[in-house]
Formats: C-alpha cells, structure tokens, sequence
C-alpha cells in the first residue's frame, strides 16, 4: 500500500507536476488540454488517475499539487475521492491538495449536496474550487487558476509558499444561505 | 521547504566567449545549492509518512499547520536577501528580462487607463444629464405646486354641500344596482323549496311558517348590525330555512351567539361581497 | 399556394379523417371551417398537426364519450396531441380559454386536468375574461383540491401575460375568501401578492390576516402579504415586521420555466432599444399590443387603461374619485412627465421601470416604501429564475443576462440605492462565479451592495472573493480592488446622507 508523499524526490529543473484525480475520465482529459494549453514559464506535466494508490511500477517525477475531482451528480465519485484521500500523506495536506467539485450548476441533477463537499474540504482544511467542466470557457478559466496555484505550490513563484497560499485561502464555517 | 528557483532557470546567453565566465560562475553557485538540496532530501527521506482519516484529519492537520507556518516564519526571519552575482553580463540579461516585464506591465496600464478615462467621461455625461431632469422635475414640481396654492377656491359651504349629495346620490344609485344584481344572483341560484319534496322523505315536517328568501335574511341581518351596533343579533324564527341558515354559517357570513344557539348576527367578511355573473 | 397544394392537404386531409372516423363522430362542416381558414405554413406536416390539434380540442370540448370501448388510448393521443403544440408554439388565447374550461369543470378525471394544466403555455397572450371563466368553477366545487392548487400556481407563474389585470382584481375577494382553504394558502398568498393594489387594503382584510397569523403561526407567505400591506397603508397595522427578510415564496414556477423562457423569447421584437425613451411601441388599441422590449424586462403596463374605452359598468373607485391618472402607454417624453407628474399610476409590473428611464424619475421622486418592495420581489424572482445563467448550457442566453444585469446597475446607480435582491443574488452566485463571465456586471453589483456588518460581510462576500483574488491574474486583483474601493464610498456617501437626512426629519413634524 503505497502512500503519495510531497517530497519523496528531488525536483527536476524547472519542471511542475499535478495529479489530478477523479472518476470522470473524459473531463479530467479536457481539463488536462486547456491546462497544457496555457502558457507557462515552467515545463508543465499533467498526470491523471482514477483512484489512489498509483500503480508503483512506472517512475513519475515528484507531485506538486493533487486535485481531487467530484461530480456532484454521481455519489460513486465522492466515495471514490474518499477512499483515495487515504492513500495521501498528511504532510500534503500542508496546501498541495486541492478539491475541485464539477456539476454545481445544475441543482436538480445533483445527488451530493452542496454541504457535503464543503464539509469535506474543511475536514481535510484545503480549499474547494466550484467549476462546470463542461462547459469550456469555464474550464479554460479554471485550468488558468490551477495553473497559477501550481506554480506557487512547485516553488516557482518566489516569495510565496504552498502553505502561505494556503492560510490565505483557508475560509471558516461559512452560514448557510437559506436564511437570507 | 521551497527553493527559491529563480536562479535555475534557463538564462537566455549571447555566444560570447566571455560569457562563459558568468556561466561558470552561475553553475558552480547552482551546484552548491543543488547539493544542500540532496542533503535536506535524505534527512527528509528518513521521515516517516502519516495517513489520516475523517475524524482525526481536522485536528492533527491543524497541530501541523500551526508547526510549519511556525517554522516558516522562523526561515522567514533568519533569511537575508541573496545577491546575484555582479557580473556583468548576467545584470545585463536579467535586467534586459526586466524592463520587458515593465513594458508590457505599463502598456496594460495605459490600455486600462484609457479605458477607464473614456468609462469616466460617460459617466460624467450621464450624471449631468440625470442632474439636469432632476433640476428641471422640481422646476415643474414648484409651478405646480405654486399653482395648487392658488388656486384654492374660495371656502363654501353649499358647494361642498352639492358636491357632497351628488356623491350620495351616485353610491346610492350603486348601491340599489348591487342590491338588485344580488337580488337577481339569489333567486336564480338559491330559491326557496316549493312543495315539490322528494317522496321518500315523506315524514318531512312541512315548513309551517312562510319562508323567507335568503335575500331577505342577509338584508334582516344587514339593517340589524348597523341600526344596533351594540347587539346585532337576529333571532332564528321558523321562517328562516335551516339549509340556508348552514350555509351562511359554513362561509363565514353569520356567526352563532357564544352563548345562545337561536341567535347569530352577520360576520364581518362578507360585508363587501363581490358579485361574479357568470357570462355563459 | 397553387392548387396543387391545396389538393394535396385536402387528400392528407382525407386519410387521416379515414382513420379516425370511425372512432369519433365528426360534424360534417368540419373540413370546409379548415379551407376558409387560411393556411400560414406550407409544409404539410403543419397543417396536419394543425387538423389533429383541433380535433383534439373538438374532443375535449365535448366531454368523454361513454360508449368507446378504447377510449383511454384516443385520450393519450388527444393528450399527446395538445401538449407537443403547446410546448412547440404556445396556445392561442381562445385556445386557453376552451382549455381551461375542460381542466376546471370536472368533466374527467384528475390526471387528465394536469396534465392539461400542466401544457398551458400561453403563445402571446391569455385574455382576463377565462381567468374569470376558470375562477367561476371553483364555486360549483366539481374539481379537486389538487387541481385547485395546480390552477393556482399557473396562474401565479403566467400572471405576466395576462391581459386585463383589473378584471382579475375585481375577484380579490374571492381569492382571498379561499384563504381559508389550509392547502391552497400559500399559493393564493402568492396571488395576492401579485395583485394587491392600494384599494383592495381593508381593515377587514387586516384583521382576517391576522386572525390567520394566529391560527396558524409565523408563516412567511402570511407576513409577506402583511408587509406589502403594511406598504400600502402603514397606519392599519401595528404589528411589527421583519424588515430583512426579503425573498419570501419558493419559485414554484419551476413545471412552466422553461416554456415561460420560450414564449419570451417568441415575444421578442427585433428593433433595438434606445437608452432614454424605452417604452416599447405600445398601440393605442389593447389587442394589437407589440412586445418590442427585451424580453425578461416588461413593457409598463397600467391597469386604468382599460377604463377610458367604452366600459359602461361602474366602480365603486370611479364614484369616489374625481381625478383619472395618465395612463402610462402614453408617456414618451420627458416633457409629458413633468406635465402629468403629478397624477402618474405606477405600472402592474414592478420590473418594467428598470428600462425606462422617465418612470425612475418619478420612482426617485415619489420614494414610496412600497413601490421599493415590489421592485425588490421583482427583482428577486427574476434573478432567482435567470440565476441559472449557468446552467443553460450553450451560453445562448448570456447576452440578454449581461443587458438586464447592466439595467439593473444603472437603475441603482440613478437611484443611489442598493438593492437588497441583488445582493442575495451575489451571495448565492459568488462561490460558483469562476471569475470571467460578465465580470463587469459582477464587480459592478458588488460596488453596490447595502450597508451592513463587516463581520456578516465576511462569510458571505469576502471569503468567496478571495479565493478569486489569490488565484487569478493581477488585472483581476486590480479590477477587484477598484469595485470594492467603490464599494467603499458608496457607503461613504449613504452614511453621510443619513446624518443629514436625521435632523430633517425631526423639524417640520
């Protein structure tokens, strides 16, 4: 049982990895285009899994940023992020772990509620993006952001570490809106 | 724990021999580094690793947040500023890199000033036209109003007197259309039993009494709430047909006496009946 | 349209009745009504369409026929028939009307009414007299509660394509008779809402409401009509309201939302609209009335107009006052406000003032709590439904979105105001916002938010906003920063006219 560790190996020069997770295979693809499509200082590698552990027979540089995918239409894909997130060292949890929750949009289709993804951010205290990936132009937004985070969380942005992004994006028990 | 990686990337050199000075002298320092860096990975390397779960995740995550930010803080302070190495050739092509970032940084700017300048002057027309309807509207509010003033007619007592019965007179001609049209609405809709009773019921009681129609109830009950505001209550007599006596008191028109069953008076609700013709 | 065609339709014509004579008596004259008829679309599957539609129509005019044996499988596809033209082209007014008569009157069962009242989708217009009609079989008590209820919510989801509002107001009092009814209440509260206008406020009413609130609780559909009333005449209740509560019915239009999309997008006119005198091309006869708006904000419509053609019967309003209001299909220029400012009727329809810009004037003017309060429901309900911006799926509607969100920016900026629906919208919209779309029209919004607490603030807004701001690109950090700069000295502003505002009011009373 192998366990993703943040600083198992020594950086390769210039270069950002992320490893984005979900079962959503055909959005996690397009995710992946817009965000190689984006232009970079660093050298760009995007891996993509299904579910944690990885197999441990193929080398892969070290992992900067891990984005758990939800579909919030389908309860198979929380469970499965909930079963990968075993898999992760706690030291990742220190800002290189990010959720990402697709499908917010469309309220009828959803079968995870809204609150159950939020509490599951502030459980594991990393931040929790909402994005449509179907639609394009806010994937191509969202790959823009992912990008920037990236690139703080692999060190190329000096001044600025993983765990500072992370305090400043770290948001308390939110209220909820029905009273409003 | 992040490196600062600026130094490593790739430095854009011109073929000059003398430049492969500077080269040295930048590889040597990135070699320095990257051996402090293999030394910090095996220390690391000795770590264990930590799984979490759902219920400890929250509070070990904190304690290690805390410790790191911590830590963080601690390198923050004791750091001094590097200096990058004063050759020259190297300030040359870092600052070359710099003054480009500048340019495109002020070109952005200027575009959005532009913009924002032409976005100020339309405001800036607009308002002025809003102030000048503004201004013109209490013009024409203060004409008006100078002439409600004086325009007040001399106070006369008999023409308010006309005016007042000619209102009289036409919410009395109303009045008589309503209680007509209700009238009518009454009859067609809730006429009294004739003696055409189903045979079955042949143990009936017949109606002693002469039936009122409900017409004349509902005006028995109307007069009596406002010739005796204190007491408005109508006592059932036999002429009043049970059904229709339920059924003003099923829809709120008429209430029992609290006390008395053989008394009830009008409800409020229905003092504004509204009447629909159904136009079939 | 040769001959040849018409031969054509005539034989199509001819097998289609071939197959269904036998099963449905049919008058004779039926086919040569069709011919005189005038036939709009060439196609021949139209006219097809059209010839079952109206066989489907003749058939549930006449009620179910007892003696078929398979009559359950003709009802589907009369059924089937109606729905697929309703929700193609909408249904014609008189179309409706038939309709509506069949769903209220209990001629079949309850299936059947809702599924017919569930296609009812009006193609431009519904005419108050079927409204009238259909409220009259309430009383003879033949169709279901649930039935009742569906009714009820129709009416609240369609009520802006009624035509002639003031008949509707003539049943106030049989609406709010049935809010007796447990079931019905809130809908019909929701009715109410709608069509309050300042003479249905009555003590009786007042009291009625009450005893209710007693009976039955705080129930939010209860205080909203309260509070609208307490809008209009403040003086008749003393109970005290909440004031920030500001969205109080659950959309229930949701079975008609996206049919209701459709019919005003079929409604939309072509012409452009210029920025000062929008307010539409509205001809002087009532039934040929164009909608040349864009399509979510509605043409200003006034309910006293219908009065000044030919209608003999009197109102009780009509003896009372003297003095008859400017009817606001007439008011083009801002010479004929100031003339007429002074006896301007508000339209029925709050959310029309957003796209003209005289009726602002005279909102700014006149300043009526209760003018504010149904701009703001308005508002809200518009914005909870076109919230979905993000949901339609081929951004077809992104443009129009960005226009109403424009005019609702300028309405605020003109009347210095915040509103409070907006900012609800915000707050709901902002943790999906990805930063890009209608940004503008966003950070815009947020210059404009209410005065409140720092401390409610936080949750709401400025978490949300900072996790825009640490991942995006600097020219959105710059953007971000000059809206809540702005934010910042609107509230300036608000704060130092309340200061000024205080010691005014104290002197003259």
């Amino acid at each position: 049982m192998s366990v993703l560790r943040p600083l198992d190996k020594l950086p390769k020069l210039n270069t950002a990895t992320i490893l984005l997770v979900s079962t959503e295979d055909a959005l996690l693809q397009q995710l992946a285009d817009s965000m190689l499509r984006e232009d970079c200082a660093s050298q760009l590698n995007v891996h993509l899994a299904k579910s944690l552990p990885l197999p441990s027979n193929v080398t892969r540089p070290r992992i900067d940023l891990i984005v758990f995918v939800v579909n919030l239409h389908s309860k198979y894909s929380l469970q499965n992020v909930e079963e990968s997130l075993r898999h992760v060292d706690a030291s990742f949890f220190l800002g290189k772990v990010c959720f990402l929750a697709t499908g917010a949009g469309q309220e009828s289709r959803c079968s995870i509620h809204h609150n159950t993804v939020v509490t599951l951010a502030h459980t594991y205290r990393s931040p929790l993006l909402f994005c449509d990936l179907k639609m394009e132009d806010f994937r191509v937004t969202m790959a823009q952001r992912l990008v920037r985070m990236l690139q703080i969380c692999a060190g190329h942005t000096p001044g600025i570490s993983a765990l500072s992004l992370l305090s400043l994006l770290q948001s308390p028990e939110s209220p909820s809106l029905e009273d409003l | 724990m992040s490196m600062n990686q600026q130094d490593l990337d790739p430095v854009n050199t011109a073929d000059v021999d003398d430049v492969a000075d500077a080269e040295k002298e930048l590889i040597e320092e990135c070699e320095e580094i990257w051996k402090d860096m293999e030394e910090c990975q095996n220390k690391l390397s000795l770590v264990g690793t930590e799984t979490l779960t759902n219920s400890n995740a929250q509070l070990s995550l904190l304690i290690m947040q805390a410790k790191c930010l911590a830590a963080e803080l601690n390198q923050w302070q004791k750091e001094t500023p590097k200096i990058i190495p004063l050759n020259e050739d190297v300030l040359l092509t870092l600052g070359k890199e710099e003054f480009q970032k500048l340019r495109h940084d002020l070109e952005m700017v200027l575009s959005t000033i532009q913009s924002k300048n032409e976005k100020l002057k339309e405001d800036l027309e607009r308002e002025q036209q809003w102030l000048d309807e503004q201004e013109q509207i209490l013009e024409s509010l203060n004409t008006v109003y100078n002439e409600l003033k004086n325009q007040v007619v001399p106070f006369s007592e008999s023409r308010i007197f006309n005016e007042l019965k000619t209102k009289m007179v036409n919410i009395k001609e109303y009045k008589e259309t309503l209680l007509f049209t209700l009238g009518g609405f009454l009859e067609d809709h809730f006429p009294l039993p004739d003696g055409k009773v189903k045979k079955k019921k042949k143990n009936l009681q017949e109606p002693t009494a002469q039936l009122i129609t409900l017409h004349e109830m509902l005006e028995i009950l109307i007069n009596k709430l406002f010739d005796v505001p204190h007491d408005p209550y109508v006592k059932i007599s036999d002429s009043f047909w049970p059904p229709y006596i339920e059924l003003l008191l099923r829809n709120g028109i008429a209430l029992r006496h609290p006390e008395d069953p053989n008394r009830a008076r009008n409800g409020y609700g229905s003092v504004s009946l509204t009447v629909i013709l159904q136009s079939q | 349209m040769s001959a040849r065609k018409r031969v054509n339709s005539q034989a199509q014509r001819r097998t289609s009745r071939g197959s269904l004579s036998d099963q449905i008596k049919e008058k004779p004259s039926y086919s040569e009504s069709f011919l005189k008829r005038g036939q709009n679309s060439p196609e021949e599957d139209y006219e097809h369409a059209e010839d079952t539609f109206q066989i489907a129509l003749r058939y549930f005019e006449k009620g179910p026929i007892q003696t078929l044996q398979s009559k359950g499988k003709i009802m589907e596809k009369h059924l089937k028939t109606v729905e697929i033209v309703a929700w193609k082209n909408g249904l014609a007014p008189e179309e409706i009307d038939i309709l509506l008569n069949v769903a209220l009157s209990g001629k079949f069962g309850n299936a059947i009414n809702t599924r017919i009242l569930k296609s009812l989708i009006p193609a431009t217009l519904i005419s108050g007299d079927s409204v009238v009609k259909a409220v009259s079989w309430f009383c003879v008590g033949k169709c279901s509660g649930s039935t009742k209820v569906l009714f009820v919510r129709w009416l609240v989801a369609m009520f802006d394509f009624i035509n002639e509002k003031d008949k509707v107001n003539s049943l106030y009092g049989f609406f709010f008779a049935s809010l007796q009814d447990d079931v019905l209440c809130p809908y019909i509260c929701h009715l109410l809402y709608l069509l309050t206008k300042k003479e249905n406020v009555k003590p009786f009413r007042v009291r009625k409401l009450l005893d209710l609130q007693a009976k039955m609780g705080m129930q939010c559909h209860l205080q909203a009509l309260l509070s609208l009333y307490k809008f209009f005449v403040p003086t008749l209740i003393s109970v005290s309201l909440p004031v920030r509560k500001k969205i109080y019915f659950k959309s229930s239009e949701n079975l008609w939302r996206t049919a209701l999309i459709a019919v005003r997008q079929r409604n939309m006119g072509p012409s452009p609209i210029s920025l000062k005198l929008m307010l539409g091309s509205a001809k002087v006869r009532p039934v040929k009335r164009k909608w040349t708006s864009n399509s979510i904000i509605p043409v200003p419509n006034s309910s006293s107009y219908g009065r000044e053609y030919g209608k003999k019967q009197m109102s009780l309003s009509d003896c009372l006052s003297n003095n008859g209001s400017f009817p606001l299909e007439q008011l083009h220029s801002f010479h004929q406000l100031l003339e007429n400012i002074h006896c301007l009727e508000l339209p029925c329809q709050m959310g029309s003032v957003l796209n003209s810009s005289l009726l602002l004037h005279y909102i700014n003017c006149v300043r009526d709590e209760s003018v504010l309060l149904r701009l703001y429901h308005w508002l809200s309900q518009t914005l909870q439904e076109e919230c979905i911006w993000y949901k339609v799926n081929n951004y077809e509607y992104g443009k129009e979105f960005t226009n109403l969100l424009d005019s609702i920016i300028r309405a605020q900026c003109f009347l210095q105001e915040g509103f409070y629906s907006c900012e609800a919208f915000l707050y709901k919209s902002l943790p999906l916002w990805d930063g890009l779309c209608c940004r503008s029209q966003f950070l815009q919004l947020v210059s404009w938010i209410p005065f409140s607490n720092f401390s409610e603030l936080k949750p709401l807004l400025f978490d949300h906003l900072a996790h825009l701001f640490f991942t995006s690109t600097i020219f959105f950090k710059c953007s971000l920063l000059q809206s809540l700069k702005e934010l910042l000295q609107n509230w300036l502003l608000w704060l130092s006219m309340d200061i000024h505002m205080k010691p005014v009011l104290k002197s003259p009373l």
